[in-house]
């Protein structure tokens, strides 16, 4: 009786002592998952090319259209000591197993800065975006406007400039014209997006 | 005793993959046991057996579970990569109630864990990643990044890795300590 009171005793201590940290630290914890999340999701952006917090007002987004979102979704505009420095853009393509839904970020001028792929149902081991090649073949797609040659926008197997992910060439497609897409809509609404800024 | 040793190493081979990752983990494998041999001092006289491995292993939860939120609230993805090994950490805890330690004599023992941990973390960064505190923002702040020294073996990614270091350390180690005289 006396063991089970002591060990009662010592597990309300410890409890309490947690309760507390947890409720010390509940305001530091969230600021740092808020943060992180940020981080996640913006790192496609150059270090030290935005110094705003795009993520704290979003833009939304009709569902459809050009960006053929399924749902409405959350456009973001980074700022460089308040002047646009990108505008980060969700679109979705259908690929081979089920929408493949990316984020493509695009400079002021109308380029393609980065992109990555946000979630997609490809194949396994051939073409999910798991894999470091994949994530590098991505890169590849960098720096291309809408006035490019028509080859610079076309995968090898259609005739262009651009290898297409091997045994993958439906995925590739679905990302390629993604990315035109984004680049159309950015052209039509580069006034609207672009005077969002804070 | 020796499997729960045996079985302490996990988080070390684990989580030897860089050493952004091996120095928090090195210092709760350090301060974790020695504050449960502390505050199971007392107990220890007062506890039968039984109760004391229940005191050893709430006292190890709750330290953990602290330090996880101190983690949290210093860096999010620091605590995420290091979630999958806090726990195992229960084990050294666990220990301290099986085995009476002195505090010296834990601190001691901790000490050794966190130095093989943290030159075994090194290696395998430097080897496999060619870097050394890669991700060390987590830790570090902004300002510090990690060093890029080269490119590394992939094999030195895999936890297998850490076992063929740790054997070859032992090698070397008895192979020095042995008597050579017949």
């Amino acid at each position: 009786m006396k063991n089970t009171a002591l060990i009662a005793a010592l597990t309300l201590v410890l409890a309490a002592l947690l309760t507390a940290t947890h409720a010390l630290l509940s305001p530091r914890i969230q600021h740092a998952q808020e943060l992180a999340s940020e981080r996640r999701l913006l790192d496609l952006l150059p270090p030290g090319s935005y110094n705003n917090r795009p993520l704290q007002q979003p833009i939304t987004l009709a569902a459809g259209g050009l960006l053929q979102n399924s749902h409405s979704a959350q456009a973001y505009l980074a700022c460089l000591n308040g002047q646009p420095s990108a505008v980060l853009l969700p679109v979705t393509s259908a690929g081979y197993e089920g929408p493949i839904q990316l984020l493509v970020a695009i400079s002021p001028e109308g380029r393609i800065i980065a992109s990555k792929v946000l979630s997609e149902r490809e194949t396994k081991g051939l073409a999910d975006f798991n894999a470091t090649s994949r994530q590098h073949w991505l890169t590849q797609l960098n720096e291309r406007t809408l006035e490019d040659d028509q080859r610079r926008w076309q995968l090898r197997s259609d005739g262009g400039q651009i290898d297409q992910i091997a045994g993958a060439t439906r995925t590739s497609r679905a990302i390629n014209q993604a990315q035109q897409r984004a680049l159309e809509f950015f052209a039509k609404q580069r006034t609207q997006l672009l005077e969002r800024q804070p | 005793m020796l499997k729960l040793a045996l079985l302490s190493l996990s988080p070390l081979l684990a989580a030897s993959q860089s050493l952004t990752q091996a120095l928090p983990l090195a210092a709760l494998a350090l301060l974790v046991p020695v504050l449960c041999t502390a505050a199971l001092g007392p107990l220890r006289t007062r506890l039968p057996f039984n109760a004391l491995i229940l005191a050893a292993l709430a006292l190890g939860a709750a330290s953990i579970s602290a330090a996880s939120l101190i983690l949290q609230a210093h860096s999010f993805e620091l605590n995420q990569a290091l979630m999958p090994y806090l726990p195992l950490l229960l084990l050294p805890a666990l220990s301290c109630a099986i085995e009476p330690l002195t505090c010296a004599q834990q601190w001691r023992t901790s000490l050794c864990f966190a130095l093989v941990l943290v030159l075994t973390s090194s290696l395998r960064e430097m080897l496999g990643q060619g870097s050394l505190l890669s991700n060390g923002q987590w830790l570090f702040g902004p300002s510090l990044s990690g060093w890029r020294l080269g490119s590394g073996w992939a094999f030195f990614g895999h936890p297998a890795s850490a076992f063929i270091l740790l054997a070859s350390a032992l090698i070397l180690f008895r192979y020095f300590r042995q008597d050579r005289h017949p």
